[in-house]
């Protein structure tokens, strides 16, 4: 690029300080804002995932026949492209008593290998040791109903069933994030939960686990194909959460798009006034002999320029907010519960978004050059 | 003879007018040769000077520059001759306001890219009497000193032809007496031609060359009921 260039481009963003800086902090304000709704939009997935799906099946296989070969079942399951992992359990509702307090519980019994492989039990284990736990040692409890029960791992608990109870050793105390099942869940051997149910049939199933699971409902026939058994998907199980998510999201892509539009509009806007004032010194210029190419050339390096320096800003701001977002707590658990504003820096997004604004800008810029540099110069001169 | 340009019924009309502006328009001009053009407002003097100097196409005849004709060319090439061989002084300036009153001198050879021997542009501004004023905005100088900057920026490129649009016509008698006389001094120091429209009698007074009328959208002889 010519000095000359420089020179010309250097002139015209002088000549139009407050212009340029007010062109600027609208690039700046719609990456960031853009960014900050990526954030949150990837923050509640993340927060969905993790926390929310973290110990529920994605797919829910009920009513199965006690005298089905379980072995079989998981193996065809397993065939079923996508299907990550399945484990059978029995379920059944009752309640837990420590010292101090009695809280309405659901029991999980399980085969510890399988479930773990399904949830990754111990990545979410908190205290105890698995080896414990998987020779059926006791109880796997969340830290929310063991600290509520006030009972720590080696405390006993007394779990009592529709037709049973017993006093169970705590082995292990878990974390998942999810507040109801933190407080609620109680997971123990399968022989020991179908001792507690006695006469009563508990509800037997799968958890089958998918690899996408916000597309679980993709699965739910070859599923239902294999078990011959009733199969719901998580979002059912969690409807109200599952609504707000999906409101929330849409919401952001709605916002994002206004939001794109809005920044679109009010750059191409902001270069076409200062084009539309610069309309007579392009005449000049296309007189004096300056190329197509050279005009466009100047018009989009200004918008580049003004557009990359608004996109930095924004960028850097957008990442101290979000990490200071995402360090504000928020414990609502009346409504969900979770610990900060679910915000994650979008980090597959960012570069793009960073790059794409002042390559906006750029044609925002060179478009109106453009046209009137179209015209004959004699007629855009002439034009008092 | 080929040397110099040549126009041949030019003809030129503008949408929602029922007369055209120029009609049957035949002109002939040497290089180094001085042309004044008079008329009164609106009888079509912008617009043939903008013929001339390939800033509009006409609708039909021919103009010739050493006899190649120049309605042929692409735009690509009208725009490299007007950009190489004409230098252009319109009645308000036309300074790029944002660029300092040296940088608007540079910017013909800048868009040329290169240097053919162009005076430098310091010392086109110091023949205008402005070697005071090389870093000063166009805004901050009074409008005979703009238009001796226009006349300094007509010459960067040591034109062919110099075409001067009504170039007294925003000043008082007195700049305009002074910015006149610099252009034609100059047009002579540098050998280029001269077409200059004007409806100023002083400017009539002042040029030594030829001087045709333009009206009807024809060009007549001065003082004389002969069309050229």
């Amino acid at each position: 690029m010519g000095r000359w260039k420089v020179t010309l481009i250097a002139a015209q963003i002088r000549h139009y300080k407050r212009h340029s800086a007010g062109i600027t902090l609208a690039v700046a304000a719609g990456v960031f804002s853009l960014l900050l709704v990526l954030g949150l939009l990837l923050g509640l997935e993340e927060e969905m995932q993790d926390r929310l799906l973290r110990l529920t099946p994605h797919l829910r296989v009920e009513g199965v026949g006690a005298d089905a070969d379980e072995s079989e079942v998981q193996r065809q399951l397993q065939r079923i492209a996508g299907v990550e992992a399945a484990a059978p359990f029995v379920e059944l509702v009752g309640a837990a008593t420590g010292e101090h307090a009695l809280e309405p519980v659901w029991i999980r019994g399980v085969v510890w290998s399988w479930e773990d492989a399904a949830f990754d039990l111990q990545g979410i284990l908190q205290q105890g040791h698995w080896a414990d736990i998987q020779q059926d040692q006791g109880l796997l409890i969340g830290d929310q109903l063991a600290e509520q029960l006030r009972v720590g791992v080696g405390g006993v608990i007394d779990v009592t069933a529709a037709a049973d109870a017993g006093t169970f050793p705590v082995a292990g105390i878990f974390s998942s994030g999810h507040h109801a099942v933190d407080m609620s869940l109680v997971m123990m051997g399968r022989e020991a939960a179908l001792r507690l149910s006695g006469d009563v049939r508990p509800a037997r199933g799968w958890s089958v686990q998918v690899q996408e699971p916000r597309r679980v409902d993709d699965w739910i026939l070859p599923v239902q194909d294999v078990v011959n058994a009733w199969v719901r998907p998580w979002h059912q199980q969690y409807s109200s959460v599952y609504v707000i998510m999906q409101t929330a999201a849409a919401a952001g892509r709605w916002l994002s798009a206004a939001v794109l539009l809005g920044l679109g509009y009010g750059i191409g806007y902001g270069f076409y006034l200062r084009t539309l004032d610069r309309y007579r010194v392009i005449g000049v210029l296309r007189s004096l002999g300056i190329s197509m190419g050279q005009l466009v050339s100047i018009w989009a390096l200004q918008g580049l320029f003004l557009g990359a320096v608004g996109a930095a800003l924004g960028t850097i701001s957008a990442f101290f907010a979000s990490g200071y977002l995402a360090g504000l707590p928020l414990h609502v658990p009346e409504v969900y519960y979770t610990g900060n504003v679910p915000m994650q820096w979008p980090g597959a997004v960012w570069p793009w978004l960073t790059l794409a604004a002042p390559a906006v800008a750029a044609l925002a810029a060179a478009v109106p050059a453009w046209n009137i540099a179209r015209q004959e110069p004699g007629e855009v001169i002439k034009d008092e | 003879m080929n040397e110099g340009l040549q126009l041949t019924a030019i003809g030129k009309r503008y949408p929602g007018l029922s007369r055209p502006v120029l009609h049957s328009v035949e002109l002939r001009l040497r290089w180094g040769e001085q042309l004044v053009i008079t008329g009164r407002s609106g009888s079509g003097k912008t617009t043939l000077l903008n013929i001339l100097g390939l800033l509009v196409r006409p609708d039909s005849g021919e103009l010739c520059f050493d006899g190649q004709n120049a309605l042929k060319w692409k735009e690509q090439e009208r725009r490299i001759w007007r950009r190489d061989h004409i230098g252009f002084v319109f009645q308000r300036a036309h300074l790029v306001p944002e660029l300092t009153v040296l940088d608007n001198v540079n910017l013909p050879t800048w868009l040329a890219g290169r240097s053919r021997g162009q005076p430098p542009a310091t010392e086109l501004l110091a023949r205008v009497g402005l070697q005071d004023r090389l870093f000063a905005y166009p805004r901050h100088l009074s409008g005979g000193e703009r238009q001796r900057v226009g006349v300094a920026r007509a010459l960067a490129n040591r034109p062919s032809l110099i075409v001067a649009d009504e170039p007294t016509g925003d000043l008082d008698p007195d700049t305009g007496r002074t910015v006149l006389k610099l252009l034609l001094d100059m047009q002579k120091e540098y050998s280029a031609s001269l077409v200059l429209a004007s409806h100023d009698p002083l400017v009539v007074e002042y040029a030594a060359g030829r001087c045709v009328r333009l009206e009807q959208g024809s060009l007549w002889r001065q003082g004389e009921g002969e069309q050229t």
